[in-house]
């Protein structure tokens, strides 16, 4: 369970997933060691599989061939166009937030 | 096999088995790694049960979710016997709830849904039909009365009542086993066709 992470957006596990696998393939518990390390969440093992499982059926991360007892994923380029989306989406979120701010 | 090991067999084993064949050898291989804390064990566990809901069919979300409301409300009334105030207030909550739950399926905001359980006794908000069904549930799934009589909206112990041209004599256990039984299947019938016509909703708003 992520112990109390921010909340908002930017604590979304499924985001985060996709995130990390922007960078290249990776197994579960490098995915939640680079989560952990980039993003200061600490991501829950039932929490990374449900968005495991989430991502796969949506067809935004798909799995890679097994080494021993863990399998790596890797980001598929509808999981790329989504995660571009979101992201691009809170940009112009945060760029409005601050805009607005900075007229108080 | 250590007692970790074993933990992390049992939590993996709370999946449902569909998940465990694609899922469940990694997810292992992940916790003996990581180490199993209290947290992990926690979030394992809530991810198991997400994971079982999804897969549940509404009916069957639904009827589970009366059938614990009725079960706790059959135990309380047994301590302490409902007024008949309380009784009303009662089956207008279970009405609530499970309109709540219908709602919910088909993407109502809470607060929208909110104004809307406020308003629905006096006011035409509701399609028809979500009434006509909470009526029929109600007539399907016989509730609680005071003191075992027969009360206003007691559709099934009414009609034994009428039946029997007589006070319904009922032992608790066959009260609770009717219970039971008419509030899964007030509970199905409810949740399905709450489930069709949100997935009809969603169809014709998709469309537009």
């Amino acid at each position: 369970m992520a112990r109390k992470p921010a909340r908002g957006p930017a604590s979304d596990p499924e985001l985060l997933v996709l995130s990390s696998l922007a960078e290249g393939p990776k197994h579960g518990y490098a995915i939640m060691e680079d989560i952990a390390m980039h993003a200061g969440v600490e991501m829950g093992p039932g929490t990374l599989y449900g968005a495991i499982t989430r991502l796969v059926e949506n067809g935004w991360v798909a799995p890679l061939e097994a080494r021993g007892r863990q399998r790596p994923y890797r980001l598929t380029g509808k999981g790329a166009e989504h995660l571009k989306a979101q992201l691009e989406s809170m940009r112009q979120l945060a760029a409005f937030g601050l805009r607005r701010l900075r007229t108080i | 096999m250590s007692v970790e090991r074993w933990m992390i067999r049992r939590l993996i084993g709370l999946y449902p088995a569909s998940w465990q064949a694609e899922y469940g050898q990694e997810l292992e291989a992940l916790l003996a790694q990581r180490g199993l804390t209290f947290w992990a064990a926690l979030d394992v566990a809530w991810g198991a049960l997400v994971q079982r809901l999804r897969y549940v069919g509404p009916w069957k979300i639904c009827a589970g979710f009366l059938l614990i409301c009725r079960t706790a409300a059959l135990v309380w009334n047994s301590v302490h016997p409902f007024s008949n105030e309380v009784y009303v207030w009662f089956t207008n909550g279970i009405c609530l709830v499970r309109h709540f739950g219908q709602r919910f399926e088909e993407g109502f905001p809470p607060i929208r849904l909110l104004k809307v359980q406020w308003e629905w006794r006096s006011s035409v908000m509701l399609p028809d039909f979500v009434v006509c069904l909470l009526w029929a549930s109600e007539f399907v799934s016989p509730v609680i009365l005071p003191g075992g009589a027969a009360g206003p909206h007691g559709g099934g112990v009414a009609l034994l009542h009428v039946r029997s041209s007589g006070p319904v004599d009922l032992r608790p256990e066959e009260i609770f086993i009717m219970e039971a039984v008419a509030t899964c299947l007030g509970g199905a019938v409810i949740g399905a066709l709450g489930g069709a016509a949100g997935a009809r909703l969603s169809a014709n708003s998709a469309s537009r």
